[in-house]
């Protein structure tokens, strides 16, 4: 039995206690339609799919992203270099998907979950090249009855893609995701590679730094110190008080954080790039070439993501 | 062996020292084979792995299974021990595997030990044709199974064993890892249905709801098949488990050969006819005597340490008689080691072993093929598990023989003098109610987990759906978007509920002169009345002293050494009224409904001498207590209405224990639990006055005693009238049970508590003053028993509906509930 109070209350409608169902009442009138959810999220569409509605905040990197212009050139200078070395049968075979990738057809991917296995995923986060712009989409289920919305949304964008990148994706996002769409009975043919950052890094930094998580790689990497951002661990309960609240402030640190992970998974593949040192080629960007020479600097929290 | 135990029986009948042990033999007549045909031939894979199996022909019963099951009706199958019930669900399963290799099975089993063993069978059958072989892919899904092998069966194995719990907490939650699974599964095979009443019955049927709702929602709807051993209401049970009506199969085809069924009771070894002769004894001599003409033979014990005590004095027979067997004989029950107990199933099965020693453990149906003869030493408690004991002995058509050995206790007695009660009684019914709110709401959570609830769920998990869910949505569980509610917490709502009232925790006893290696365990619940500091742990009949019992560790460190004696821990348990909820005054007292605490513990051990159950030690002990806090009504009767019984010169508390006997026998059939999920005390410690308390045996409670509060009225009434109706003269186990005329065979005196003995008459005259009724005048004491015409009780006078309707109902399942026997002891 999950409580005493619920014990308490099934005891009362045994004993046909009216106040048991009483409270209930008033809750039915202002039992929420997804139809008519107040929205407080950042600038973003409705945009209704074969399995409902489904919240998308789309913007080019270089309107939430300070530094955004520097980011593009060395992250497509990242897919030069993986295509050099491979012609030199240099890159190493943990990189090996980046051989024959480009930019375009490249999707990072970064999920949110309402917790581990078995729970609803809520939101994901893409950045895919559309024209020469560097976008990155967020899909929102506003509620849970939207998750199938998200999934399908993401169903559609995947036969584009033949490049997957994530941060340890293999393990988590990408069976979470797939899960996931079995349990909405969503078809899902995955048809491209899958470049899982966090292999790499261990294999690349493990020795020097005191773990390979995201952010310990971000404060030493990219030198950005995330001070106020929401752990980890806090994500579901507050989507679930989202979902019952509707209060978009609620959620919104939650897109944040999806950005910043976002973000650093492309600094994180241009540092994968730049540790790579062939013999007669300097580094094609200089800022953060070795890890255990770069000491993390208390940066703005934020250092130019702009806040949603 | 076949035609000769008559003449075994002779033998013993006609030997020096006999003294009339055999007081009754039943012959149980043999039956023939009754063959049946398919409409539509199985497919030759399968035609050829029978033959190959020496499988010519199908039973009626297997072939009227098969037929249904290929309709596609869910069915239940009701057949014997070895009649070769797997073969009923095989058949089809293999069938449509072939038709559509891409299909599913479920098989859920009540023990891993029984997953396992009937993966071996279904290997057996399958590697008999290669197609087959190939075909089949089945593993054990259990809490046991490591990892990869989970994920490797999860995308690869077409028929899963499991048991309801693994299904209830590791795979529905995860259903969508299972997505093809549950897509393309066929069937769901629900193995020993008998086993799921009560409180676990009531979950498991929900789990199956769930499984229901999962399996519609990837668009599958798979067949069910049950199998039974032999109950009243087998085709009713199956129906509530799996929420769907069933076909029932229960003509039995296969051949059974004759058998004799022997009640056994030790002699009187004293002049005042006080004292049998120790049931154990002649329970080891008679199979040490079995053993010696080579019948391979089982012999049942209620207890765990009399299966030890049976294996020890049977090896040390045998050792002096005949050194060729003493290996042949091996004890089993629950605590050892898997591995030790499938090494004894199969040394059973293969025949290296010609004798075992064993408690229930070896009653659910793991395959050690069938032996010759079966010891049941003490009525086992229900008529159900006799036969399935009794049931354990006969090949095929060869006689088989069973013999069961009265203890000295009323119960046992009243059953051995009296054949026609055991024989004569059909088994007792299982009842489960998957609508009891509290258990179901612990479902729902799950259930909504699992996948979001709408309306229509309440068609499959009752009207109550909705109300249950309301609340969940007021508490912030579920939030209702749209017309559907979707789990809301970050909480794991399966974590929380478990569908066996017994606790799965165990602790495991380590040998300390032996590097502290594993050598069992016990489940904590009975840790600390077996493995005792100062006590003697028996493990295949050899003696460990206990050095110390490691409560936080959940470990016990025992010792090999050999001792002459070994270790009874008497138990001491009580009832404290916490607070009160709701209360009601009656005629005849006062009655309550709150919060209880059952408490029990292990205050002291006795030393008692194999053999001579001479007590040659005593030693307190300071264990903490175990407690139940859970909920209870209790009754107190009023001054006026004690007086009333003393004035008659009957004792007050006698007439309350036998109330109490009978209460613990109705209040089921009102609150729909089984047996022994309810328990009664009858205490004078709380209130200084005698208080008969009858409380759920669930932590927290599941609303059994607070139905028994609301329907007090009726369940007196049903009381009296089962009292009334039964024709005993001074009480019987259909009614308020025995008076003890003896002290119970292991009692302590030291302990100096004597156990009040259910009087019939005192019962009747507080039922008739507390219901309103005339005064009862008490028949005066008869000095003897009569056998033939016992005098007429009194007719219930009409009780012109004062009851609630169901009373009716409740009238008629009263009648067949008086098949229930109870042990009869203070706490039960």
């Amino acid at each position: 039995m999950a409580s005493e109070e619920l014990k308490r209350r099934i005891s009362l409608l045994q004993r046909g206690d009216s106040s048991a169902r009483g409270l209930q009442a008033a809750r039915r009138a202002r039992t929420r339609t997804s139809a008519d959810l107040a929205c407080h999220f950042p600038e973003g569409s409705v945009c209704s799919t074969g399995r409902g509605g489904v919240f998308v905040c789309e913007a080019p990197l270089t309107e939430i992203y300070s530094r955004a212009r520097l980011l593009r050139r060395r992250y497509l200078a990242a897919f030069r270099k993986a295509r050099r070395l491979e012609r030199r049968e240099e890159l190493p075979a943990f990189l090996d998907p980046l051989a024959s990738a480009d930019a375009q057809g490249t999707a990072l991917i970064d999920t949110e979950t309402a917790g581990l296995h078995g729970r609803p995923l809520f939101m994901i986060g893409m950045v895919r090249y559309r024209g020469d712009e560097l976008v990155l989409t967020q899909y929102f289920a506003r509620t849970y009855a939207e998750e199938a919305g998200v999934l399908e949304r993401l169903a559609a964008v995947l036969p584009e893609v033949n490049l997957l990148i994530s941060f340890n994706g293999k393990a988590f996002d990408w069976p979470f995701v797939r899960d996931r769409m079995v349990y909405h009975r969503l078809a899902c043919e995955p048809g491209f590679d899958h470049l899982d950052l966090l292999h790499p890094s261990r294999r690349r930094w493990r020795s020097e730094l005191p773990n390979c998580k995201l952010q310990t790689l971000e404060r030493y990497l990219c030198g950005r110190w995330r001070s106020s951002d929401i752990p980890g661990e806090e994500i579901p309960q507050r989507y679930h008080d989202f979902v019952r609240e509707q209060d978009g402030r609620l959620v919104a640190p939650i897109f944040h954080h999806n950005r910043l992970d976002l973000i650093t998974m492309m600094e994180l593949l241009i540092a994968l790039l730049d540790a790579e040192k062939p013999a007669g080629e300097a580094a094609s960007c200089s800022s953060t070439s070795s890890a255990a020479r770069s000491r993390p600097r208390q940066a703005g929290e934020n250092e130019g993501v702009a806040d949603v | 062996m076949a035609a000769e135990f008559a003449k075994f029986l002779e033998e013993i009948a006609s030997a020096a020292g006999y003294a009339g042990q055999i007081v009754h033999v039943e012959e149980i007549p043999a039956r023939g084979a009754s063959y049946g045909k398919l409409a539509k031939r199985l497919p030759g894979p399968i035609q050829e792995a029978l033959s190959a199996l020496d499988i010519q022909r199908l039973y009626s019963h297997q072939a009227e299974a098969i037929e249904s099951i290929r309709a596609g009706k869910h069915t239940a199958i009701v057949t014997g021990t070895a009649s070769g019930k797997t073969l009923c669900y095989n058949l089809p399963v293999l069938a449509r595997l072939l038709a559509k290799p891409e299909a599913k099975a479920l098989y859920l089993f009540p023990t891993k030990a029984l997953a396992q063993d009937q993966v071996r069978g279904l290997r057996r059958l399958a590697d008999a044709h290669p197609e087959l072989a190939d075909l089949v892919r089945c593993g054990t899904y259990d809490g046991d199974t490591p990892g990869p092998t989970r994920r490797k069966l999860r995308r690869e194995a077409n028929i899963i064993m499991s048991n309801p719990d693994m299904l209830h907490q590791g795979i529905l939650p995860y259903h969508s890892r299972w997505g093809s699974f549950f897509a393309d599964l066929d069937f769901v095979v629900v193995d020993e249905i008998h086993t799921y009443r009560g409180i676990f019955g009531s979950n498991v049927a929900n789990v199956l709801r769930r499984l229901n709702r999962i399996c519609r929602h990837y668009g599958a709807s798979p067949t069910y098949v049950c199998c039974s051993a032999t109950i009243a209401n087998p085709a009713e049970l199956a129906e509530r488990l799996v929420g769907m009506p069933v076909t029932l199969v229960d003509r039995d085809g296969s051949p059974r050969g004759p058998k004799r069924f022997v009640l056994w009771n030790p002699p009187y070894i004293d002049t005042g006819k006080m004292e049998r002769r120790s049931s154990n004894e002649e329970g080891h001599r008679l199979l040490v005597s079995l053993l010696r003409k080579k019948v391979q033979s089982i012999a049942f014990a209620r207890t765990r340490i009399v299966a030890e005590l049976l294996y020890r004095y049977t090896a040390e027979a045998l050792e002096k008689l005949k050194p060729s067997l003493a290996d042949a004989v091996r004890p089993y029950r629950a605590g050892y080691l898997p591995q030790e107990r499938r090494e004894i199933e199969r040394q059973l099965f293969s025949g290296e072993l010609l004798g075992v020693t064993s408690t229930n453990a070896l009653e659910l149906g793991i395959d050690v093929g069938s032996l010759d003869a079966s010891l049941i030493v003490g009525y086992p408690g229900t008529i159900a598990s006799t036969w399935q004991q009794a049931g354990r002995a006969g090949r095929g058509t060869e006689e088989a023989l069973v013999v069961l050995i009265a203890y000295n206790d009323p119960l046992d007695q009243y059953l051995v003098l009296r054949p026609d009660y055991l024989f004569g009684r059909s088994p007792e019914h299982a009842v489960i109610d998957p609508e009891n709110p509290y258990l179901l709401a612990g479902h729902i959570r799950c259930a909504a987990f699992e996948l979001p609830l709408r309306q229509e769920d309440a068609d499959h998990f009752g009207d109550q759906v909705i109300p249950i869910l309301e609340i969940l949505d007021d508490l912030g569980q579920v939030n209702r978007i749209d017309e559907a509610w979707y789990w809301s917490s970050t909480d794991y709502p399966a974590a929380e509920v478990a569908l066996r009232t017994q606790s799965d925790d165990t602790y495991t006893i380590m040998d300390a002169s032996d590097g502290n290696r594993v050598i069992g365990m016990v489940d904590s619940i009975s840790a600390p009345e077996t493995v005792y500091p100062g006590g003697v742990y028996l493990h295949e009949g050899s003696t460990h002293l206990v050095r110390d019992l490691d409560l936080e560790a959940r470990a016990a460190y025992v010792e090999r050494q050999e001792v002459d004696y070994y270790t009874q821990a008497i138990l001491d348990s009580s009832i404290r009224a916490g607070e009160r909820q709701a209360e009601k005054e009656y005629v005849g007292g006062r009655l309550c409904y709150g919060e209880a605490t059952v408490t029990w513990k292990t205050t002291a051990f006795k030393k008692i001498k194999f053999y001579t159950q001479e007590n040659i030690g005593y030693s307190r002990l300071d264990l903490p207590a175990q407690n139940l806090e859970t909920a209870s009504c209790w009754f107190a009767p009023s001054q006026q209405a004690l007086s009333l019984v003393s004035q008659h010169g009957l004792k007050p508390i006698e007439g309350l224990v036998g109330i109490r006997n009978v209460a613990v026998n109705m209040l089921p059939l009102l609150a729909m639990c089984d047996r022994l999920d309810v328990g009664g005390i009858v205490d004078s410690a709380n209130f200084g006055t005698p208080t008969l308390f009858l409380y759920d045996r669930y932590p927290g409670g599941l609303g059994f005693a607070e139905r028994g509060y609301k329907l007090f009225e009726s369940l007196m009434q049903e009381c009296l009238a089962t009292i009334e109706n039964c024709p005993c003269d001074e009480g019987c186990p259909s009614c308020v049970g025995l008076a003890v005329t003896q002290p119970p065979q292991q009692a302590d005196p030291d302990l100096g508590r004597g156990y009040p003995v259910p009087d019939k008459e005192a019962a009747l005259v507080l039922l008739h003053h507390l219901l309103g009724r005339e005064p009862y005048v008490p028949r005066r004491r008869r000095r003897r028993r009569r056998r033939a015409a016992p005098a007429q009780p009194p007719k219930p006078g009409p009780a012109g509906g004062e009851g609630p309707p169901e009373s009716v109902s409740v009238s008629e399942q009263v009648a067949r509930r008086l098949r229930q026997t109870r042990r009869h002891r203070i706490g039960l």
